[in-house]
C-alpha cells in the first residue's frame, strides 16, 4: 500500500535514507526522538519534499502522479500544520464536502460534538489538543484507504488520546485499510501498531512486529564479570551502567534459559529506543 | 477549486469590520466629499488587496503545507487565486459602482459620471491586474512578509509611473489630458479592449510563473 525504498533527502546537517513499508491491513508505527526524521519522511511519502533519490509508492503511484482524486483515498494528520486558525470547523464542513466525494457529513459533526469541539469558534481558539482531535476527524470522514498520522496523539492528554485511539480502531475495522502513524508516546503505539519502524538520524535502525518487540525484545543487566563471560550472538547494543553492563537481546529465552542468574527485563519501548539510540553497536 | 473559493469566501466572511469600516469610507467620500470615483477606486483596490490576503491566512501556522494533502492540486489551487482575487475585484467595482451611483441619484436627481466612471473602472482594473500579477508569485515564493512590500512597491511603482509619463508627456508637447479624454472617451471601446487584452497576457503570464513556483516549492 505505501512503500519507500531507499529514499534520500539531504539537509546541511541532517539526511534522511529511508527504507520502510505498511501493507494493506496493517497499523505501522514511526517511533523515534524529536527531530530523527519522522515528519520529513511524512513530507517525501507526501510529495511535500522532493526527495534526492529512492523511490516512493503509495497505492502503485510516485507522489508526483498523485491527483486530486488520488488524495481522497488518503486520510492527513501533519506534526506542525493543519486547517487555517481563521477558519471554524462550521466553514470547513462544505469545504470538505466539496474536495471529498465520500464526505460523511453527518457523522462528521456527530464525532465533532461528541469531541465536544466547537462547531462556531474559529480554530485559533482552539488548544493544540483540540486541533489535532479535528484533524483526525477530518483525516477519517471520508473513507480514506490510508491514513498518514503523524503525532496525532501529542498535546491531548491521557482520556483524549485514549478515544483517538478508539476511533482509529474503529477505522481498522473495515477490511483494507492502513495507517502509517507516528508517535513520541510509545505507550499509544504498542497497544495499537502490528509492527513498528524506528528511526534514528534520519535512518531506519530498527523494524519488528509489535508482538515479537514485546515478547522477545529485553534489557539485561549483569555486572562486569558475568558481561565478560556473557554469549554476545544476540546483543543489539550494550551500554556502561554503574552496576556493570546494560544490554539489549532480541532473543529474551535465549538469556533466560542459559543465564538464569541474569536479572532481564521485558523493556518497554521508550527503553528500547533509549538503548538503541543510546547504547553501543557490539 | 470551488472547494478553495468557498474557503476564502468564508475567510471574507469572518472580515465583517473591514467590510464596515469599507462602506463608512464609501459614504464618506462618495456623500460628504462628493467624489464618487475616488470611492470607487478605493474600495476595488481595496477589495482586491483583501482577495490577496487569503494567500497569508493559507500560509499561517504552516497552514499551506496541510493544505496542499488535501485533494487539490497545485496548479488548481494556483488558478484559484487568480480567479478569486478577478471575482473579489469585479464584485468590488461593481458594488461600490451601485451604492455610489444610487447614492448620487438620490442626492443629484442623475448620474452623469458615466464617463468618468469608465476612466475610473479601467484604471482599478488596470492596477489590480499589477498587483495581482506581481504580488501572488511573491507571495508563493516569499511568504507573506515580504509580498506586503510588494504591493506597497506595486502601488508605489505604478503612481510614479503615471506620474512620469504625464509629466514626459508635457515635456515632449503631448497634453496628456487630451490623451486621456480620448483613449477614455472618444476611443473608449478600443481602450477597453487593449486593457482586457494586456491584463489578460499579464495575468496569464504571471499565472504560468506562479503555479511554476509552486510546483517546486517544498515545505
Amino acid at each position: 500500500m505505501l512503500r519507500l525504498k531507499e529514499v534520500k533527502k539531504q539537509y546541511e546537517g541532517f539526511g534522511l535514507d529511508c527504507t520502510m513499508e505498511v501493507k494493506e491491513g496493517c497499523v505501522t508505527g514511526l517511533i523515534g526522538k524529536n527531530g530523527a526524521g519522522k515528519s520529513t519522511t511524512f513530507k517525501a511519502l507526501l510529495g511535500l519534499i522532493r526527495t534526492d533519490s529512492g523511490e516512493i509508492r503509495i497505492f502503485g503511484k510516485a507522489p508526483g502522479e498523485f491527483t486530486p482524486r488520488d488524495k481522497e483515498r488518503l486520510g492527513v494528520v501533519l506534526a506542525d500544520s493543519g486547517f487555517s486558525a481563521y477558519l471554524s470547523v462550521k466553514n470547513l464542513i462544505p469545504m470538505l464536502d466539496r474536495l471529498y466525494s465520500n464526505f460523511k457529513k453527518e457523522e462528521f459533526i456527530r464525532k465533532c460534538e461528541e469531541f465536544e469541539l466547537p462547531l462556531d469558534k474559529k480554530l485559533k481558539e482552539f488548544s493544540t489538543g483540540m486541533r489535532r482531535k479535528l484533524q483526525v476527524l477530518a483525516a477519517i470522514s471520508h473513507g480514506a484507504e490510508l491514513l498518514i498520522l503523524d503525532e496525532p496523539t501529542a498535546g491531548l492528554d491521557v482520556i483524549a488520546r485514549d478515544e483517538l485511539l478508539g476511533l482509529l480502531r474503529e477505522y481498522m475495522e473495515t477490511e483494507g485499510r492502513s495507517i502509517l502513524i507516528s508517535s513520541h508516546i510509545s505507550g499509544d503505539l504498542e497497544g495499537f501498531c502490528d509492527d513498528i519502524y524506528m528511526i534514528d538520524d534520519g535512518k531506519i535502525i530498527l523494524h519488528e512486529e509489535t508482538d515479537v518487540l514485546l515478547s522477545d525484545y529485553a534489557l539485561l543487566k549483569m555486572t562486569d564479570e558475568q558481561y565478560h563471560v556473557l554469549d554476545k550472538s544476540y546483543i543489539l547494543r550494550r551500554k556502561k551502567e554503574d552496576f556493570g553492563y546494560g544490554c539489549l537481546t532480541d532473543q529474551k529465552q535465549f538469556y533466560q534459559e542459559n543465564y538464569p542468574e541474569l536479572v532481564i527485563e521485558r523493556g518497554n519501548i521508550d527503553e528500547l529506543i533509549m538503548m538503541m539510540v543510546r547504547g553501543e553497536k557490539l | 477549486m470551488k472547494a478553495m473559493i468557498i474557503k476564502d469566501i468564508n475567510f471574507l466572511k469572518g472580515q465583517k469590520q473591514f467590510f464596515a469600516a469599507l462602506l463608512f469610507m464609501l459614504i464618506l467620500f462618495t456623500v460628504v466629499q462628493n467624489n464618487p470615483s475616488f470611492s470607487i477606486s478605493y474600495v476595488t483596490l481595496m477589495f482586491s488587496i483583501l482577495a490577496m490576503t487569503t494567500m497569508s491566512y493559507d500560509d499561517y501556522e504552516n497552514g499551506m503545507c496541510y493544505l496542499l494533502t488535501l485533494p487539490i492540486s497545485r496548479r488548481d489551487y494556483v488558478r484559484e487565486k487568480y480567479i478569486f482575487g478577478i471575482l473579489t475585484t469585479l464584485c468590488g467595482l461593481a458594488g461600490s459602482s451601485l451604492l455610489t451611483a444610487l447614492s448620487t441619484y438620490f442626492k443629484e436627481g442623475s448620474c452623469l459620471w458615466w464617463d468618468e466612471w469608465k476612466a475610473v473602472a479601467l484604471a482599478c482594473i488596470i492596477i489590480m491586474t499589477a498587483a495581482l500579477a506581481f504580488t501572488t508569485p511573491i507571495q508563493l515564493k516569499f511568504g507573506s512578509e515580504k509580498s506586503r512590500m510588494a504591493i506597497m512597491g506595486v502601488y508605489g511603482a505604478g503612481s510614479l509611473a503615471v506620474f512620469a509619463l504625464w509629466k514626459l508627456g508635457e515635456a515632449v508637447g503631448i497634453d496628456p489630458e487630451a490623451v486621456m479624454e480620448s483613449a477614455f472617451v472618444e476611443n473608449i471601446m478600443t481602450t477597453v479592449w487593449g486593457v482586457a487584452f494586456v491584463c489578460s497576457v499579464v495575468l496569464f503570464v504571471s499565472y504560468l510563473i506562479s503555479v511554476r513556483i509552486l510546483e517546486k516549492r517544498e515545505f
